[in-house]
C-alpha cells in the first residue's frame, strides 16, 4: 500500500506543476482579454473596469490560488465569452471526444493485433514485408488527409456515410456510430502502425522463449501458441503505447473534430485559445493533464493484471514498468 | 471592420437602403404602410407565386461556420453573419426590408411618423403579437430593450453604432417614440436590420438574465436547445402573428467549421443550406446542377488601410505609389476567383460613384512617385495567419516590390490583428467595410478627425465638413452624393485600397424552397418549405 500512496502522491505533485505551468502560459498569451470583451471602440476606462471585473488586475499569485482553490471544490470558473461554466462545457463535450478516442483505438487495435501476429509468425517473410510496407504508407499519411480522402470516397462518391456530424447515443446506437466511422478510421489508420510494430517486435522476442519451445514440442498449433501463449507476455509495450495514445487523445483530436464537425473538447480548446477565453483554456488543459495522468495510472494497474510477476504494488516493480 | 467575413467578428450596423423618394414621402406613405399591416399580406407579397405548392411541415439543417456567442444585446458581444441567420428565426426587428422596392416596410411596427426636423420618430406597434413565453409584445419591451443598450453602464458593444438615438419612450401600450440627437438618414434602414441591437427580446427574459443562452422573441420559431459548439435547434412557434407564412416544423443549425466538409455535407444532403465566401467553393457549387445558388450583390468592400500617421506613409506620394502598385483585378481573380466585383467605393449598387477618383493599377506612375520621394521605402503589413490573410499579404508584398517598395509581412491571429489596428500599431492592414444599405455611418467613422474609429489617421477640414453634412443631410440623394465625395477624397489621398466588393452567396439543396437571396449576407430561412 505505501507504494500506492507514493504513486498517488506523485500524481498530485504532477498535477500541481501542470496547473502552475498552464496558468503562467495562459497569463503570458499576447492579446488583451479585457479589450476583446469591451470591444475595440471602448474607452480606456471601460477596459480598465472590465479588467477589474474579471479580476485581471490582481497579482498573479492571488489569481492562481483563487483559481486552484476553485478547482479543488469543483468550481472551475466561467467562460467570459459565453457565460458557460467551464466544468459544464467540458463535461458536455467530453462524450464525443471520448467516443472518438475509443473507436479510434478499437480500429487501431483490431488492425494491429492480427497484423502483428501474422508478421511475427514469419519475420522478414513476404507477409511481414507486405504488412510493413502498408504500415509505412499508413503512418506517413496525416490523419486529415486520410479524412478528406475517406469523405471523398464514402460520402461523396458512394454516399454510404455522412461527411460530418455527431449524434448522441440517445438517438440510437447505429445513428450514433454511423457518423463516427469515418473519423475513427481516419485516426485509427495512423495509430495502428505504432501498436503493430511494437507488438511485433516484442512477440518475435517472446517466441524465442523456452516456454514457447515447450508448447511447440507438445504439438500445439501455431495459432494457439500465438494467441494464447505469446500474445499476453508481448503486449506490455503495446499497452504502454496504448495508454499514451489514449491519454493524448483524451484531449480531443482537434483537426479531426474540426473536419468532421464533432463537438468535442479539442475544438473547445482551440476556440478558447483564439478568443483568449483564459478560464476555459486553463480548465481544458488542466482537465487533459488530469485525464492523461489518470490513464497512465490505470495503465500501470493493468500490468498487474496482465503480468502475474507484478502483483499489486508491494512487490518488485514489473519487469516492463 | 475586422477583415474576415466569416470569422463572426464584425461589429454590426447594417442599416438598409432608405427610400430614394425621401422621408417626406415615406411619412406620407403611412397609409400604404398601415394597409400592409394586415397579417399575411406582406407575406403574400414576399413568397413566390408557387405559394399553392407549399407543403407544411418538415425540418431543414443549416450549416454554420462558427458558433453564436450569445443572443443578448449586452452580454452576447458581436452577432456576426452566423448569428444573424439564427437570430432572424427567433427574434424580429421593428421593420422589414423589401429588396425589390428597396424600401422599409412594417414588421413589428405597423406605422410610423417623424416630426418636422426628423429628430423624433413615433411608431405604432402591431397588436396581439406574442413572445414565445406567452406574454404580449408591447411598447415597454421596445423601450426597455433600446434604453438598456444605450445605457453607458451596460457597456453594450452595439451602443456606439446607435449612439445617435438618445432614448426610446413607451407613450402607451402600442406606441413608442425614439428621440435622435440629429436627423439620421440611416435610422429606418437600421431598424429593419437583423443586427444584435435591432431584434426585440422579451423584457422579462432579459431581466432574468436568460436571454443570452435561451433567447425568447416574437419570431416564427422558438428556441429549443443549444449544444455549445454543436447545434442550435428551433421549432415552429404556434402562436406566431403571421403563422400562415411559416411552413417548417423545425430548423437545426449545425456548426461545421471546416469549409470543405461543410460543402461536402451540402452535396451529400446532410445539410440543406450553407453560405460561404470561399471562391473555390462558390465556383464548384455554381457548377453543380444539384445545388441551388443564391446570390446578391451588396455594398461594403474588402479594404486595405494605410496608416497615415506613420512615416513614410504620412507622405501622400508613398500612399499613392502603393495605390498605383496594387492591382485589384488581379487580386480579385486570385483570392476570390472573380466571385467578388472590382470596386472603387464601398457603396455597392446603392449609388454608382463611378471611378470615384480611384488610383488604379499603374506601375509606371507608382515608380515615378517612388523616385520622386527619393528615399528607400520600407513598410510592414499585418495580416491574419489564415490562408486568405497570407494571400492578400503576399500579393501586397509582391506588387509593392515590383515598384520598389519593400513590405515585410507580420502574420498574427485575429484577436491580435484587431488590437493592433485599433492601437494604430501597423503600417498596412487588411480590413473591411460591412455591407449595409447605407454605409454612411461607417464612412463617417473612418473619415472624421474626432472619431476613435478613424483607423487611417488621415483627416482634413474638408473631409470633416463633408462627413458632417452627409450625416445630417435630410435628403437621401444628397446623403449618397456626399458619401461619394467622401470616398473620392479618400481615394485621392490613397488612405484605403480596395480588393473586392460585397457579393454574397448561399447554396441550398433542391428540396428546400422559399429561401430568398442573402441580402446583406443574412440568409433568411424563416419562410422556407421543403418539397420531397
Amino acid at each position: 500500500m505505501p507504494a500506492l500512496l507514493r504513486r498517488v502522491g506523485r500524481l498530485a505533485v504532477v498535477l500541481a506543476v501542470v496547473t502552475v505551468i498552464t496558468f503562467l502560459l495562459v497569463a503570458a498569451l499576447p492579446g488583451d482579454v479585457a479589450l476583446d470583451i469591451a470591444g475595440a471602440d471602448a474607452s480606456a476606462e471601460d477596459v480598465a473596469e472590465i479588467r477589474a471585473e474579471i479580476g485581471l488586475d490582481r497579482p498573479l499569485v492571488v489569481r492562481y490560488l483563487d483559481w486552484v482553490s476553485g478547482i479543488v471544490i469543483g468550481d472551475w470558473g466561467q467562460s467570459w465569452r459565453t457565460g458557460e461554466r467551464v466544468w459544464d462545457a467540458i463535461v458536455q463535450r467530453l462524450p464525443a471526444s471520448l467516443e472518438l478516442m475509443l473507436l479510434a483505438q478499437v480500429v487501431a487495435v483490431s488492425l494491429a493485433i492480427p497484423a502483428a501476429l501474422l508478421c511475427a509468425r514469419a519475420p522478414d517473410g513476404r507477409v511481414d514485408r507486405a504488412i510493413g510496407f502498408l504500415a509505412f504508407g499508413s503512418v506517413s499519411m496525416p490523419s486529415f488527409m486520410t479524412a478528406v480522402l475517406l469523405i471523398l470516397l464514402f460520402s461523396l462518391t458512394l454516399g454510404w456515410l455522412p461527411a460530418t456530424g455527431y449524434e448522441p447515443l440517445s438517438a440510437g446506437l447505429w445513428e450514433n456510430l454511423r457518423p463516427m466511422i469515418l473519423p475513427a478510421l481516419s485516426l485509427g489508420l495512423v495509430e495502428w502502425t505504432a501498436l503493430m510494430r511494437t507488438l511485433r517486435a516484442e512477440m518475435i522476442g517472446v517466441l524465442q522463449e523456452n516456454y514457447i519451445a515447450l508448447a511447440r514440442a507438445k504439438g500445439m498449433s501455431d495459432r494457439r501458441i500465438l494467441v494464447v501463449h505469446a500474445l499476453r507476455p508481448s503486449s506490455f509495450s503495446m499497452i504502454t503505447l496504448l495508454g499514451l495514445q489514449v491519454g493524448r487523445l483524451m484531449g480531443g483530436s482537434i483537426i479531426i473534430e474540426q473536419i468532421f464537425g464533432i463537438p468535442g473538447v479539442g475544438r473547445l480548446l482551440v476556440t478558447s485559445v483564439f478568443s483568449r477565453d483564459f478560464m476555459m483554456i486553463q480548465g481544458c488543459v488542466t482537465f487533459f493533464a488530469l485525464a492523461y495522468v489518470l490513464v497512465n495510472f490505470c495503465t500501470d494497474l493493468a500490468y498487474a493484471r496482465l503480468d502475474p510477476r507484478v502483483r499489486g504494488f508491494g512487490g518488485k516493480a514489473g519487469a516492463h514498468g | 471592420m475586422p477583415p474576415t467575413r466569416s470569422s463572426g467578428q464584425c461589429p454590426v450596423l447594417r442599416p438598409l437602403r432608405p427610400s430614394r423618394r425621401g422621408f417626406a414621402r415615406l411619412a406620407a406613405a403611412l397609409g400604404a404602410a398601415a394597409m400592409l399591416a394586415v397579417p399575411g399580406a406582406a407575406g403574400m407579397l414576399a413568397t413566390s407565386s408557387a405559394a399553392m405548392a407549399q407543403q407544411k411541415g418538415g425540418s431543414i439543417t443549416v450549416g454554420l461556420e462558427t458558433d453564436v456567442t450569445g443572443f443578448d444585446a449586452v452580454a452576447g458581444g458581436v452577432l456576426g453573419q452566423t448569428g444573424e441567420i439564427v437570430m432572424r428565426t427567433i427574434q424580429e426587428p421593428l421593420l422589414d426590408f423589401d429588396p425589390d422596392t428597396k424600401e422599409v416596410k412594417p414588421l413589428l411596427a405597423t406605422a410610423w411618423e417623424a416630426n418636422e426636423d426628423l429628430t423624433q420618430y413615433t411608431f405604432t406597434l402591431r397588436e396581439g403579437v406574442k413572445f414565445h413565453d406567452g406574454t404580449e409584445f408591447t411598447a415597454e419591451d421596445v423601450a426597455a430593450h433600446y434604453n438598456r443598450i444605450l445605457d453607458p453602464e451596460q457597456k453594450s458593444r452595439s451602443r456606439s453604432f446607435i449612439s445617435v438615438i438618445q432614448g426610446a419612450e413607451a407613450l402607451d401600450r402600442y406606441t413608442v417614440r425614439f428621440t435622435l440627437a440629429h436627423p439620421w438618414g440611416a435610422f429606418l434602414p437600421y431598424l429593419a436590420a437583423t443586427s444584435m441591437s435591432g431584434p426585440i427580446p422579451a423584457r422579462a427574459n432579459v431581466e432574468a438574465g436568460e436571454q443570452n443562452r435561451r433567447p425568447i422573441g416574437t419570431g416564427p420559431f422558438e428556441f429549443v436547445s443549444w449544444l455549445g459548439g454543436d447545434r442550435i435547434v428551433v421549432k415552429r412557434f404556434e402562436d406566431y402573428w403571421a403563422k400562415d407564412e411559416i411552413h417548417l416544423d423545425e430548423v437545426v443549425f449545425r456548426i461545421l467549421p471546416d469549409t470543405q466538409t461543410r460543402f461536402a455535407s451540402l452535396k451529400s444532403g446532410e445539410v440543406d443550406v450553407i453560405w460561404t465566401d470561399r471562391g473555390q467553393t462558390i465556383v464548384s457549387a455554381q457548377k453543380d446542377p444539384e445545388i441551388v445558388s443564391l446570390q446578391t450583390q451588396g455594398a461594403g468592400a474588402e479594404i486595405i488601410l494605410l496608416n497615415a500617421r506613420n512615416a513614410p506613409l504620412d507622405d501622400v506620394r508613398v500612399r499613392r505609389a502603393l495605390a498605383h502598385a496594387f492591382n485589384q483585378p488581379a487580386a480579385v481573380k486570385i483570392i476570390w476567383q472573380d466571385t467578388q466585383p472590382v470596386v472603387s467605393s464601398p457603396m455597392g449598387d446603392s449609388r454608382d460613384c463611378g471611378e470615384a477618383g480611384l488610383r488604379g493599377y499603374d506601375p509606371k506612375a507608382a515608380k515615378a512617385l517612388v523616385e520622386d520621394y527619393g528615399q528607400p521605402i520600407r513598410l510592414s503589413m499585418v495580416h491574419t495567419a489564415t490562408p486568405r490573410g497570407r494571400e492578400i499579404g503576399e500579393l501586397v508584398q509582391q506588387m509593392s516590390k515590383a515598384v520598389g517598395i519593400e513590405v515585410e509581412l507580420i502574420p498574427v491571429d485575429q484577436g491580435t490583428l484587431i488590437k493592433r489596428t485599433f492601437g494604430r500599431e501597423f503600417d498596412i492592414v487588411g480590413w473591411r467595410i460591412a455591407d449595409a444599405v447605407d454605409v454612411g455611418p461607417q464612412l463617417f467613422a473612418l473619415a472624421r478627425s474626432d472619431s476613435s474609429y478613424n483607423l487611417t489617421g488621415y483627416s482634413s477640414p474638408e473631409l470633416d465638413d463633408l462627413a458632417q453634412r452627409m450625416r445630417t443631410a435630410k435628403d437621401v440623394d444628397e446623403r449618397f452624393e456626399l458619401q461619394c465625395q467622401i470616398v473620392a477624397e479618400m481615394n485621392d489621398q490613397a488612405t484605403m485600397l480596395y480588393w473586392g466588393g460585397g457579393a454574397f452567396y448561399a447554396f441550398t439543396t433542391q428540396r428546400v424552397k422559399g429561401v430568398p437571396p442573402p441580402y446583406r449576407g443574412a440568409v433568411d430561412v424563416t419562410r422556407a418549405w421543403v418539397e420531397e
